[in-house]
């Protein structure tokens, strides 16, 4: 009997998912030097051609897939692919060196392959580097190709399995066969990574930065995903097994339940009313954001577009995307949050020099007044695209009255362009702000009035409030969203938003939290944004209580002097009324 | 698309040689894997060399699609 082991990592899309391992590309790149016979390398190079061409269509295949499904923009990962194949200098060099040494296909290569690798490891420019893996990809899928062993596909799945890689490439996940695939856990990866990203919008249970998972497990292992906390239990006993099977039981009933709340309003059982709206990054998510129930879009990130490529995105590009999701989420709104790069994200056309403090540093709205080139691109587009559906654009990492003046400044010079150039836009545009830095929510009567609506960014605002980095380990405990000051800082910038007549909202992950939903909706916050799949239960939560119980429960909240003791009570709160439990 | 790889789908529409230069070293403008190796950066500048019949022509419309791509 196998001993019970659990291993945490990151939640990358919650559920929960039991089953057996498929290891991704387990079989690695290990080949022996192997001599051929004097009359064997025609053979050899033939052998080498044809796998050329069937890797050629391989590629050509996914791409169209991908293009298809993702967007066009997503296909376009694969042309850097297809040159790879094409490429006579590679080509030529395998070719004249299988007829020299008298070696294998597979061998030689392989060595040519790791050869361009290791030089081009050294390059010192960051995005050249990595486009090295361009060329491992398809390198590994020559070789596969070249062995005549069929890649194990997700495609061909014969039964349920818990995917189980160091990390999953795009072309990984588009060819997936979308039945069998229950969970995907990896080595690497963050929230923000391919896979989890995937993982949510096919909600599909995902664990990602697990470190050694592939190491860990072996075939007949069995799992256990947590994709909601990020744990992987390996060997379940009976006893977890039991607790995990009435967990997912549960929660596939909370789901179907939770579905029917669709149409409904989100509406305390007393008649207050909120907004309930989706955090998306990628035009193909609307269909899943109404299915959920969401009323409009109240986070649209827009770091995507400048990502993964060298070249800037064009106002086109921006405009079409925008236009897109406005007039499919129609007659709900979108809020477009402006360029939010640096930090944790990265900007690989732009000379964005190493920070020692990149959370703090030269990001978001700060790079965009200074690079008002590249930001007036953006505003043009949102504005543009405001004359086809309801958009409202919003400021991220604002700190103070200055950047919002300056920002509204370079808002309001598109605006002339736009009128001088007769194209036509909203010109009622919605100005939002971000708060997720104490300065501005310190000073938030004062930036009132240089918008129409506040939305509080949990996420940056509880990081810059405690002094937590969120992303290293060893202090993860200190990140509490029921930190008493941190709830003493939201509810300031309600009470001021609303003495200054301003919608306020929330788009932090602290909004798709429903137990803290009762204390937000005490404390009287108009918006809750988050991602689709949390919004069912967040409106049940709505549902459930009468406003003046929400604001009795905040308002004990307060009173309360540590977080943990905050998160007890709200618990006990949030299972009396949701649960019936005394 | 990546410049490397417009510049690279660019070239193999000529008949004529493509040698990009940088510095001391040379690559074949036809390769990615050659032209990678030259690990331009983005600014960095480079000597285009063709040789053959339509050689001119490439020139031309290379040098007018790397002066495009840059951004400054």
């Amino acid at each position: 009997m196998k001993k019970e082991e659990t291993l945490k990592g990151i939640p990358a899309a919650p559920g929960i998912t039991m089953g057996r391992p498929f290891f991704l590309d387990s079989e690695g790149l290990n080949i022996h030097k192997e001599a051929i016979s004097e009359e064997e390398f025609a053979k050899e190079i033939t052998r080498f051609e044809e796998a050329l061409i069937q890797t050629h269509s391989e590629i050509l295949r996914i791409q169209k897939k991908i293009s298809e499904e993702m967007g066009r923009e997503h296909g376009e990962i694969f042309s850097a692919h297809l040159l790879v194949i094409e490429d006579r200098i590679l080509i030529e060099e395998v070719i004249t060196r299988i007829k020299e040494e008298k070696l294998t296909a597979e061998y030689i290569f392989l060595d040519v392959l790791k050869k361009y690798i290791k030089a081009f490891s050294k390059i010192e420019d960051e995005y050249l580097r990595e486009r090295t893996a361009d060329i491992e990809d398809v390198g590994k899928r020559i070789l596969r190709n070249l062995m005549g062993k069929q890649r194990q596909t997700l495609q061909n799945l014969k039964g349920p399995v818990i995917v189980v890689a160091y990390d999953l490439s795009p072309s990984d996940t588009a060819l997936m066969h979308r039945e069998n695939v229950k969970g995907f856990v990896t080595d690497i990866g963050g929230r923000t990574s391919h896979t989890a990203i995937m993982a949510k919008s096919l909600e599909i249970p995902a664990v990602v930065g697990l470190e050694v998972i592939t190491e860990k497990l072996v075939e007949d292992d069995l799992l256990i995903i947590d994709g909601t906390k990020g744990l992987v239990i390996i060997n379940p006993t009976e006893e977890t097994i039991r607790r995990y099977t009435q967990e997912q039981k549960r929660l596939e009933e909370l789901g179907h339940s939770l579905l029917k709340l669709k149409d409904l309003p989100a509406e305390t059982l007393d008649g207050h009313r909120v907004t309930l709206s989706a955090n998306i990054e990628f035009p193909y998510e609307v269909p899943s954001v109404i299915a959920h129930g969401a009323e409009g879009i109240g986070l649209y990130r827009t770091e995507f577009f400048y990502m993964n490529r060298v070249d800037l995105p064009t106002e086109e590009e921006h405009f079409e995307s925008y236009r897109k999701v406005a007039q499919d989420i129609a007659p709900h709104s979108v809020v477009v949050r402006t360029l939010d790069l640096g930090g944790d994200k990265f900007l690989s056309q732009l000379e964005v020099p190493n920070e020692m403090n990149p959370f703090l540093g030269w990001r978001a709205i700060r790079f965009c007044l200074a690079r008002p080139d590249i930001f007036k691109v953006q505003l043009r587009a949102i504005l543009r695209a405001s004359a086809r559906g309801k958009l409202k654009v919003m400021y991220p990492m604002i700190s103070g009255v200055e950047e919002l003046r300056q920002a509204n400044a370079l808002l309001k010079e598109a605006q002339e362009e736009l009128r001088r150039e007769k194209i036509p836009f909203d010109e009622h545009v919605e100005i939002g702000a971000m708060i997720e830095i104490p300065s501005a929510a310190l000073t938030c009567d004062l930036l009132a009035k240089e918008v129409h609506f506040f939305s509080i960014g949990t996420n940056d605002l509880i990081q810059y409030a405690l002094a937590v980095d969120r992303s290293n380990e060893k202090i993860a405990y200190l990140y509490e969203p029921a930190h008493p000051a941190v709830l003493r800082l939201v509810k300031h910038i309600i009470d001021t938003a609303h003495q200054h007549h301003l919608w306020v909202g929330m788009c932090g992950e602290m909004a798709g939290d429903p137990q803290l939903a009762l204390i937000l909706l005490g404390l009287g916050l108009d918006g809750f944004s988050t991602s689709p799949a949390n919004i069912p239960e967040i409106k049940r939560v709505i549902r459930s209580v009468k406003m003046s119980e929400a604001q009795k429960i905040a308002g004990e909240a307060l009173s309360f002097s540590t977080g943990t003791e905050v998160e007890a009570f709200v618990e006990k709160m949030f299972n009396k009324i949701l649960r019936g439990e005394a | 698309m990546r410049p490397a790889a417009l510049f690279v789908r660019l070239a193999n529409k000529f008949d004529a040689e493509v040698i990009v230069r940088r510095g001391r070293e040379k690559a074949n403008g036809k390769s990615i894997t050659s032209l990678m190796m030259l690990g331009c950066e983005r600014g960095s500048e480079v000597e285009l060399i063709a040789k053959g019949q339509d050689a001119e022509r490439a020139i031309e419309e290379l040098s007018e699609l790397l002066n495009q791509e840059s951004i400054e």
